[in-house]
């Protein structure tokens, strides 16, 4: 038997790592969607259409890092041309739950879309926030703050008048100074902080796996023949990819039949897992992972309010 | 001889009786199954969270009221529109099916907009001039929520189950209704 069939090509390392990338990414990088449009790293304001002051877009997101750490709460505000024959409503709708907007645990988000190509502008918040600031509430904000300046393309002054309006309004939620009958809730946020480290802690462990799937497969290499440089490294065989667990499930027995529960009122809280780490096991509706973005994982059931 | 013809006669008889009586139950059994999921999702919301369908009913049927209460201000008790939201209001809140709850809440929207249309041409006080637009975006916005639900897409595929062969021939004995769709 020639050595030479025992001895495999060195490309086959690179193989086995652009099997592995190629497994690993689809995970690490958020479904890109060509609906709407995508945050970029400043997350809180996208301004595409490019009508707000730069001076605005840094006070938005530094009063909403306040507000995040405070409550989970995010109010984002993106400008676009043109939906592309979208409602703004539909538009609102998966860009907030593709972005994931708010906390995964209190769904308290809030998105002023502003269209400027079409004249319109749309706020919609998560679930968390249906009661507490109801969309009617939203509409009288809209009435008087927005569209005065709106009208009359001051859409800088719109933004900022509206914001403030709707930010004052999701902090007196939380300050227990909320004038309606809402059982403030005045405990600091930390679910949202916790959340991160453990989307942290998650990322290093699959880096962590890779990196020693990736050493053994390289110590298991067969023998390196002389004058080879580097020899060949064979593929592992087996690979743990999160989710997979080790083994088959047992199936599960069918459920007990249960009769119709009567309608109940809403649970403010939602879910576990993880949170506030780009979205990571974010809302069922979407909140991909990671791709620059800081999506608590919010989700949003639709029914803003809007130009009228 | 002639009773043991009988007796296997009378047994295929009732072989067959049970079989053809064993089709429409069985596709009543497996069609109420799943009827009873998206109607599970239509109370209970998709997580059972309490945010199905039923809930944003109810939300708009307290918008009513409180709409009731500002008109009432400004039109008189017995005015045909206030009349005609009231008893919207009571049929949606005593409707015990979804088919009869989707009829009285297109009758709430009838007759809440022809209130609401009364009250944009009525003086209104400073306090209540907001609450005519408040009250229309809460009641469109909790019905954008109620077309957005899960339980649309549940009972339209539950509907088009029912649509396919032999299902198709065995519903009218198997006593299956379509479910409402709430779009």
């Amino acid at each position: 038997m020639r050595k030479s069939e025992h001895r495999c090509h060195p490309k086959r390392g690179w193989w086995v790592c652009l099997l592995l990338l190629l497994t690993v990414l689809p995970m690490a990088i958020r479904p890109v969607s060509a609906a709407v449009v995508q945050p970029d790293d400043d997350f809180y304001v996208l301004d595409q259409a490019d009508v707000l002051t730069e001076e605005l877009e840094t006070s938005i997101i530094r009063q909403n890092q306040t507000l995040y750490q405070q409550t989970g709460a995010q109010i984002c505000v993106v400008t676009v041309d043109f939906l592309d024959g979208q409602s703004i409503d539909d538009y609102a709708y998966t860009l907030f739950n593709e972005w994931g907007i708010g906390s995964k645990e209190r769904n308290n988000g809030v998105l002023i879309l502003l269209v400027i190509g079409e004249e319109d502008y749309y706020v919609l918040q998560g679930t968390g926030l249906e009661n507490t600031m109801k969309s009617g509430t939203i509409q009288t904000i809209l009435d008087t703050y927005m569209e005065p300046a709106f009208a009359v393309a001051d859409y800088n002054e719109a933004v900022k008048l509206t914001f403030e309006q709707i930010y004052n309004r999701v902090e007196s939620i939380y300050s227990g100074t909320y004038e309606e009958s809402y059982a403030a809730q005045d405990e600091p946020y930390e679910q949202g902080n916790r959340a991160s480290f453990g989307g942290l802690i998650a990322l290093v462990i699959v880096f962590l796996i890779l990196f020693f799937v990736l050493r053994r497969a390289g110590r298991r290499g067969g023998p390196r023949g002389p004058g080879s440089g580097g020899g060949y490294r064979r593929g592992p065989s087996v690979i743990i990819l999160p989710g997979m667990g080790f083994g088959p499930r047992p199936p599960r027995g069918p459920r007990p039949p249960q009769g119709p529960r009567p309608p109940q009122g809403p649970r403010p809280p939602f879910g576990g897992g993880f949170g506030g780490f780009g979205g990571f096991g974010g809302s069922s509706h979407g909140g991909g992972f990671g791709g620059g973005g800081f999506g608590g994982g919010g989700s949003s059931r639709g029914g803003g309010a809007g130009r009228r | 001889m002639k009773k043991g013809r009988k007796n296997r006669a009378v047994a295929i008889a009732l072989t067959v009786l049970m079989v053809a009586g064993s089709i429409p139950l069985g596709v009543n059994r497996t069609e109420s199954r799943e009827a009873s999921a998206a109607l599970s999702v239509f109370y209970n919301g998709e997580n059972r969270d309490g945010y199905g369908v039923q809930y944003d009913l109810e939300q708009r049927m307290a918008t009513a009221a409180n709409l009731l209460t500002v008109a009432g201000r400004y039109m008189e008790a017995d005015d045909p529109a206030l009349t005609a939201l009231r008893t919207a209001r009571q049929e949606l809140m005593q409707a015990d099916s979804v088919a009869k709850k989707y009829d009285a809440n297109v009758q709430l929207s009838d007759a809440a907009a022809t209130v609401l249309s009364r009250l944009e041409n009525m003086e209104l006080s400073e306090s209540d001039k907001k609450y005519p637009a408040e009250f229309e975006t809460d009641l469109a916005a909790a019905q954008d929520r109620i077309a957005r639900s899960p339980y649309n897409r549940l009972a339209q595929e539950y509907n088009s189950g029912l649509s396919q062969f032999p299902v198709d021939l065995l519903r009218g004995i198997a006593g299956v209704e379509e479910l409402e769709l709430f779009l």
